[in-house]
């Protein structure tokens, strides 16, 4: 039993340490900071840094100064001169974040620039919870991921100043956190199934969720009340029973990754899943679910931000195949950690 | 995985002083932390049963969830009250809530500063009685409030754009109660119309609340009145 433990855990090891190239990782590293960059943006040209993360005493929502406990970046404004600088202040944190987003985007000093955006955008959820959404928390959680997997290592101005081009060298990064941003990706799509315990989730309630949902003039982009007739309110039930069993059956499509990941090594199951393609499956209708969420409801980022983390699913030697390049693993190389 | 093996670590097994110690010991000490992160991010994520609150289940949709679910423990020969429904969902919600957060104690820190905590409830319980925003202002002398945005009237979009963002729209879409910083984004947009309109003496921010039914119950959108009403006026100059 003891041999067998430490075995396991040695091949654990042993799979923690294998390195790739660090483009799926850089390309989502492109793709999450744009559309988060956008959304900055977004919040910029509304005028609502200081609505949202300003303090009362210059026009916020929130009364920041009686939270039970301060937000650290309110240390640098003390209330007495809250009124007169609150908004300045607001505005200063808005185009901070901006900026160490915009520089982890592009790939300057992207370690440093990425905890930077990650610290100060955390500030925003601890100012105004309530207006900080799951995508945000989302988009956190794969900054950090991607702050320790080298990302920065391609696709980055760093990869131009320190292996000479901007597209990346011979650098390997290690492999285990493209594999962590995919069972991040599955814990939540997972775990968001299992909590829906609405009655209209299921059978048994008529699968109405995706109806009633369409219904609430909050979310819905136009009236969607013609979806009560018989002939269209099926497709409604369709998308309900879909959305809802691809959410709990997702651990299928992580088993999925790991089989094409192993394809070298023996079983009928692996051989199967991978003729049939089931990753691909997941990830196209996870896809087609995120677009067709996008055209009907008003999400903000959300779709856009979720499959700005589809390129983790396809290891960087796909990922170079598809574009037309060479595969940087196929050369020994020197490795990032 | 289809990459190359990286310093090749030593196995557990065979590890002994003779090998370069701090090199080969660190594949370890990161295996185990990832292990680590794996388990810790697996409780924060894992999904309560019921609502954290018992309010979540006072209000109408929680009453219409419950109605369903004693009808249906009802067909398999149970035979329960919505209260009693209630009783044993937040029993077991407080429990493993509370397990939950014992086990995530140390961590709470990290969570909080990087504002990275798991919890992921998308439309976990749509909502049968949703609500529309709606503002409207009064001028000087007038009885009569002109709308200015209805979420539900296309031609009514005063400052749309920034209503339905999605950051903002969170400051007013409630729950079981208004959004906290409702009041708040009353007050700012009640400023902003001032600005924009400034023969205007009072504007009036409230939301719309209707009974979505469904289409065996004839499938129209019913209206239910206002709720959650914030006047706000003009401050003398």
């Amino acid at each position: 039993m003891m041999t067998w433990a430490l075995k396991t855990w040695d091949r654990f090891v042993a799979w923690t340490s294998q390195t790739e190239s660090p483009w799926s990782m850089a390309l989502v590293r492109v793709a999450v900071s744009t559309v988060l960059l956008w959304d900055l943006l977004v919040v910029g040209i509304y005028g609502l840094p200081p609505i949202l993360w300003g303090p009362k005493e210059s026009g916020g929502v929130h009364d920041i100064y009686r939270f039970k406990r301060l937000p650290e970046v309110y240390w640098l404004l003390p209330q007495d001169v809250a009124e007169v600088w609150g908004g300045m202040f607001a505005w200063t944190l808005w185009a901070a974040i901006l900026l160490a987003v915009m520089c982890f985007g592009i790939g300057l000093f992207t370690r440093f620039s990425g905890a930077l955006a990650l610290l100060l955008y955390a500030q925003t959820a601890i100012i105004s919870d309530i207006s900080d959404r799951g995508i945000d928390r989302m988009i956190r959680i794969v900054f950090v991921i991607l702050i320790i997997s080298g990302s920065g290592a391609a696709l980055s101005i760093d990869s131009w100043r320190k292996q000479g081009s901007f597209l990346g060298g011979k650098r390997q990064i290690l492999a285990f956190p493209r594999i962590l941003l995919v069972l991040q990706l599955g814990t939540m799509y997972f775990t968001a199934g299992l909590a829906k315990f609405a009655i209209s989730w299921f059978p048994w309630g008529g699968y109405t969720a995706l109806f009633l949902i369409l219904q609430d003039p909050i979310f819905a982009v136009t009236d969607f009340s013609f979806l009560a007739s018989p002939s269209l309110f099926w497709t409604t039930q369709v998308g309900t029973a879909v959305s809802h069993m691809w959410e709990i059956t997702f651990p299928v499509a992580i088993l999925a990754l790991w089989y094409r990941e192993t394809k070298d090594r023996p079983g009928k199951l692996r051989a199967t899943f991978n003729r049939l393609h089931i990753l691909s499956v997941y990830v196209i209708v996870g896809a087609t679910f995120h677009i067709a969420l996008a055209a009907t409801l008003r999400l903000g980022i959300f779709p856009a931000a979720m499959l700005a983390m589809y390129p983790a699913f396809y290891s960087p030697k796909t990922w170079t195949k598809w574009l037309g390049r060479s595969d940087p693993n196929q050369e020994p190389a020197p490795s990032i950690q | 995985m289809g990459a190359t093996p990286d310093a090749v670590p030593i196995s557990v097994t065979t590890l002994t002083m003779e090998h370069d110690l701090p090199a080969r010991v660190w594949p370890h000490i990161r295996a185990a932390f990832i292990a680590l992160v794996v388990v810790i991010c697996g409780v924060a994520a894992a999904p309560m049963p019921g609502p954290g609150a018992r309010s979540a289940l006072a209000d109408a949709s929680g009453q219409r969830e419950l109605q369903t679910w004693v009808d249906l423990l009802e067909q398999v020969g149970i035979t329960a009250t919505k209260e009693q429904l209630t009783d044993v969902v937040m029993v077991f919600s407080k429990g493993t809530r509370s397990t939950r957060s014992t086990i995530l104690y140390p961590f709470k820190h990290l969570f909080r500063i990087t504002a990275t905590q798991q919890g992921w409830a998308l439309f976990a319980y749509p909502d049968t009685h949703p609500n529309a925003l709606v503002i409207d202002g009064k001028k000087e002398g007038s009885d009569h409030y002109f709308v200015l945005y209805d979420s539900t009237e296309p031609g009514l979009d005063w400052q749309a754009s920034t209503l339905q963002y999605r950051r903002v729209r969170a400051l007013y879409n409630p729950s079981s109660r208004a959004a906290p910083g409702y009041g708040g984004l009353a007050s700012a947009m009640a400023r902003r119309a001032f600005a924009d309109h400034p023969e205007l003496i009072t504007v009036r921010f409230r939301l719309r609340r209707y009974k979505t039914n469904l289409p065996w119950d004839g499938g129209a959108r019913e209206e239910m009145g206002y709720r959650y009403r914030k006047t706000r006026h003009r401050p003398k100059e």
